[in-house]
């Protein structure tokens, strides 16, 4: 029986906290794109998790952002439950609906994980399309005014706070996990699948929940997402968002990091945003980065430095 | 019957990207998830020349020139830039391609359908015996499939380019041995791929229209169909298209268009669950 990690969640919460104050003093239109790298460093983490440590490829993500951000706000318009409860329902079932994905993938790797995850996206999407008032079909929903306890109404204010102090405290925690005994089996996975099997690894076990975590993860983070714009974009969670995941994820580097994840959507998504620089030219800028990133750094930017740093240091200690 | 034409044309599609997809596979181990857009360039490719009134040698030329300019592309990129590279990343590879050539063609050409009338035949419907008609076109798709497959067929069985091409793509190492050049078959395997998928393209074009999203909702589908011959036999590819396009047909007709492809993902999840190797592989699929 593992200890609970009690130390992580301290200095989760602390990076939390410090990520809260940053959203604090940024001015009113950073803060908000601070909110958004929040959400993003979220569902990275996940796809990292999937993608880098257990070298699993989904290209699921965005439905599950599209189930967080589409059921949380379907709960608050029916049941008129607070955030406190609707988002760790959304949660909860998003972590069924991901170990029941990985659960039917078991035997695949590789490319046929990539199609039946491409499959289970476009399923979603025509339920979303079909979905009626329960996810609004083609114009999304609006999400309704609620409240927390102590914390009085949900602004935009506090679903900043909230996203910011969850992705600080996330990270520190993936980070821990990605350390742990589980982490380290996942990464005997990617390496050899068979030879893990071979030491006693309960392989199935171990991928079916890094499908749950990782979806768990983007659930949330769409959770989150509804609460920011105020609505459900159904047509927010195309392929073509499951390649700006894998573009975030590869930039950092697909390695048991915590690092990367935050470093992938701050290069990507925030530098280009607060310049306005790329407007319809985004999807293109994504493609390009990830093919340029793929054939001249395959291990992300921070492997590319610390590479670099390594020669530069084996240089020296050759003269 | 005319249900049952459409089902087969759209099906013939399907197997034509199917097939590329096998063929692509069994050669380079490589399955390209930007196949979608080697027939939608092979669309555009047509649309435009059709458009400008060249004559039809030319307009069906033209989109088979692209096709092997883009099956070259992809054997530099995928050969050539990440030769070395993991699978995964490769696959990752040619997502980035796929939404790279998606984009441009959508900063292009915009999201419209550009409208295409039918190769050669025009929009025309034919008479039946019983008073069923059928469009001239879903006939034109299965006879061009038809002629695809034989010419396939020869080209794998009776040339020493296609035998090359298949000593390659069971051993790269012992073809090359024996003095096949192994990069050329490659690239070769690459510009059929993409000629086959890029005449895909033109027979599509008057069905749905061109427009940038065109080859990818035809890109599961043609997974699956591959996926049933498990990315290893051509026959399966075509029988598995063809299946897939007249279950889709009248599932269509059952419970409504949008749920085509519930439909469609059901047919795989059952595939995978009954035979992950494949309905008609005669090889187990490569482990991984």
């Amino acid at each position: 029986m593992p200890k609970f990690p009690y130390a992580p969640l301290v200095y989760g919460a602390l990076v939390g906290l410090v990520a809260v104050g940053v959203a604090l003093v940024l001015p009113t239109y950073p803060r908000f794109v601070f909110g958004q790298l929040a959400v993003l460093v979220l569902v990275t983490l996940g796809v990292n998790l999937l993608l880098g440590v257990a070298g699993l490829l989904s290209l699921a993500s965005p439905a599950f952002v599209g189930l967080g951000a589409n059921l949380s706000t379907a709960i608050l318009l029916r049941a008129h439950v607070p955030i406190a409860i609707s988002i760790p329902l959304a949660v909860l079932a998003g972590w069924c609906v991901g170990w029941l994905l990985g659960f039917l993938s078991l035997r695949l790797a590789g490319f046929y994980l990539a199609m039946v995850t491409f499959g289970f996206l476009n399923v979603f999407l025509v339920l979303l399309n079909e979905g009626r008032e329960l996810t609004g079909g083609g114009y999304g929903l609006i999400v309704p005014p609620t409240r927390l306890p102590f914390l009085g109404p949900v602004t935009l204010q506090t679903a900043i706070v909230l996203a910011t102090f969850t992705a600080g405290l996330a990270t520190v925690l993936v980070g821990s996990l990605q350390r742990s005994r589980v982490g380290r089996a996942w990464l005997a996975i990617k390496d050899n699948p068979v030879a893990a099997e071979l030491q006693g690894i309960d392989v199935p076990r171990l991928k079916t929940l890094a499908f749950a975590i990782s979806s768990a993860l983007a659930t949330l983070a769409g959770t989150y997402q509804a609460l920011l714009l105020g609505v459900t974009n159904p047509s927010a969670y195309s392929l073509n968002v499951s390649i700006a995941h894998l573009t975030y994820v590869v930039v950092g580097g697909m390695a048991p990091s915590v690092v990367g994840p935050i470093v992938g959507p701050l290069a990507l998504f925030v530098v280009p945003e607060l310049f306005r620089a790329i407007g319809q030219y985004r999807e293109v800028f994504y493609g390009a980065i990830l093919l340029f990133v793929l054939i001249v750094a395959p291990n992300g930017i921070a492997g590319a430095i610390s590479e670099l740093g390594r020669r530069r240091a084996s240089g020296e200690a050759k003269q | 019957m005319s249900l049952l034409v459409g089902g087969i044309a759209i099906g013939a599609v399907y197997a034509l990207v199917a097939i590329s997809l096998t063929l692509i596979f069994r050669a380079t181990g490589i399955v390209n998830f930007a196949q979608g857009e080697m027939l939608m360039v092979g669309g555009y490719a047509y649309v435009i020349l059709a458009g400008s009134g060249a004559n039809p040698a030319v307009q069906i030329a033209g989109p088979i020139a692209a096709g092997l300019v883009l099956g070259l592309l992809f054997f530099f990129v995928t050969r050539v830039l990440l030769g070395r590279a993991a699978e995964i990343t490769v696959v990752i590879g040619t997502l980035a391609i796929s939404i790279l050539l998606q984009a441009a063609a959508r900063l292009k050409f915009t999201d419209n359908p550009m409208r295409a009338v039918p190769w050669l035949f025009g929009e025309r419907d034919i008479a039946l015996g019983g008073g069923t008609t059928v469009s001239i076109n879903a006939l034109t798709v299965v006879l061009a499939t038809v002629v695809v497959f034989a010419a396939l067929q020869w080209l794998f069985s009776r040339t020493l380019y296609g035998k090359a091409m298949r000593a390659v793509a069971e051993d790269a190492r012992r073809a090359a041995i024996t003095g096949i050049p192994v990069n050329a078959m490659l690239a070769l395997s690459w510009c059929v791929g993409g000629v086959v998928t890029a005449v895909a393209g033109v027979l599509l074009s008057p069905v749905t229209g061109v427009f940038p999203a065109m080859g990818a909702s035809v890109l599961f589908p043609a997974f699956i169909a591959a996926a049933l011959g498990g990315f290893e036999s051509v026959v399966g590819a075509l029988v598995g298209g063809l299946g897939l396009g007249i279950v889709q047909t009248y599932a269509v007709v059952g419970v409504g268009g949008a749920f085509r492809d519930v439909v469609t993902f059901a047919v795989l999840v059952a595939v995978l669950i009954w035979r992950p190797q494949g309905i008609f592989a005669t090889v187990a699929r490569r482990t991984h």
